[in-house]
């Protein structure tokens, strides 16, 4: 009974994870810098998901619990060790570096370009920018927030213009 | 339709399809007990530790026995009674962190979030006390078994004072810092909150400048207590 409860968790989890798995890397390159912290926080979303799922109801979309999920865990996961006794500073800018211009074209330039704005919003502004990004309904965005979606589109505003002040130097030098 | 949305979200997508979508498939589910790295499965870990060597107080105890028997003295019930005390502290701190649920039922990130700071909130007292008690139990014993096994030095004024105050006040002190420590750790949500949350925002504000002057403090009463400690310590010689 219980071998047929674990294959049936195993086989619904490697569905979830094959339909939108992908959120876990890209949750992890937007709150992480490239390297061994993003694979950490990719394995971190991974094993949340595996651990969450027996909360899933499955009343909630599959995607809407996945993002929730995964912005939590990134959410969490990028707090400060806790040794240190001094906060963060309330300008997230330096906490996920700007990558570095890739050798590529045009079009790598402009997402490289795109991360660093990204990277330079509040944690929680991130999430929303992303939810907006994966072109999520203002409805599905206010699920996966918990605010409604009328805030969830004034903040979307505000987030937008942030994103386009920090992009448009980089616009004009092209 | 706003074209600076579009030419984002078209970017976005062109990520997307860049990186492919293969990166979910071929997944392997993790193990029920595999050990997380987020910052809370450390600091739970921290906390086991922690415990682990309250308890380890029971080997002390047991090692130091022979030399003490046959003169059972105020001291030497001191050493014994400090030293059950952390193991009793060491039993109750894992069975506690044993108790903390790990597996959350997914919640709206602003609600998960907000339940998540007052979760560490109620923990806060609790947890500062019982982490800021291992070094001052470790000195508490420390000291007494010094007088114990020296007891023509109990006497003297700056090894009572060491004594009385001393433990007390690195007690004290210890579970300021680890208070301080919790909080900027509560403040790390919080200011995630803050983009869901315009009440959570201001708060932020005003806890963080309030943690600035506190980590000051705290330094400087650690300090003094050192110095406190040395100046004693020259005087009695």
């Amino acid at each position: 009974m219980s071998e047929d409860a674990d294959r049936q968790r195993e086989e619904a989890y490697l569905d979830l994870l094959g339909r939108h798995g992908r959120i876990a890397p890209a949750v992890a390159r937007l709150y992480t810098p490239p390297g061994e912290d993003a694979a950490d926080l990719e394995q971190e979303i991974r094993l949340q998901w595996w651990r969450s799922l027996a909360g899933f109801s499955g009343r909630a979309m599959a995607s809407t619990w996945m993002y929730q999920v995964a912005l939590h865990t990134a959410l969490t996961f990028q707090r400060r060790r806790y040794r240190r006794l001094r906060p963060d500073p309330l300008d997230h800018a330096e906490s996920v570096p700007d990558p570095a211009p890739p050798p590529g074209g045009r079009e790598d330039r402009r997402r490289s370009a795109l991360h660093g704005a990204l990277a330079r919003l509040a944690p929680g502004e991130r999430a929303l920018a992303y939810l907006w990004l994966e072109e999520c309904s203002h409805e599905e965005i206010a699920a996966v927030s918990g605010i409604n979606a009328n805030t969830v589109g004034v903040r979307l505003h505000r987030i937008r213009r942030r994103l386009k002040d920090i992009l448009a130097p980089g616009e004009e030098e092209k | 339709m706003n074209p600076q949305r579009d030419e984002l979200q078209e970017l976005w997508r062109s990520e997307r399809a860049a990186a492919g979508d293969a990166s979910g498939a071929g997944g392997v589910p993790p193990g029920g007990e595999a050990a997380g790295r987020a910052q809370e499965d450390l600091l739970r870990r921290r906390i086991r530790l922690d415990g682990w060597l309250k308890i380890g107080a029971i080997v002390f105890l047991a090692a130091a026995f022979p030399p003490f028997a046959g003169r059972l003295n105020p001291a030497v019930w001191g050493v014994f009674a400090f030293a059950f005390l952390a193991t009793a502290l060491g039993i109750f701190q894992l069975a506690w962190i044993r108790s903390w649920r790990r597996d959350a039922a997914p919640l709206p990130l602003a609600r998960s979030l907000a339940v998540e700071l007052d979760l560490w909130r109620r923990r806060r007292p609790l947890l500062a006390l019982l982490l800021g008690a291992t070094p001052a139990l470790a000195w508490q014993v420390y000291q007494l078994a010094y007088l114990a096994l020296n007891p023509g030095r109990s006497g003297k004024l700056v090894n009572l004072i060491f004594l009385v105050a001393g433990g007390p006040l690195l007690w004290l002190l210890a579970s300021w810092r680890h208070w301080a420590r919790l909080d900027a750790w509560l403040l790390q949500i919080e200011s995630a909150l803050a983009a869901f949350d315009e009440q959570a925002a201001k708060r932020c504000e005003r806890a963080r400048k309030r943690a600035g002057r506190r980590t000051t403090l705290i330094a400087a009463l650690f300090l003094l207590l050192l110095l406190a400690g040395f100046l004693l310590y020259w005087l009695s010689r």
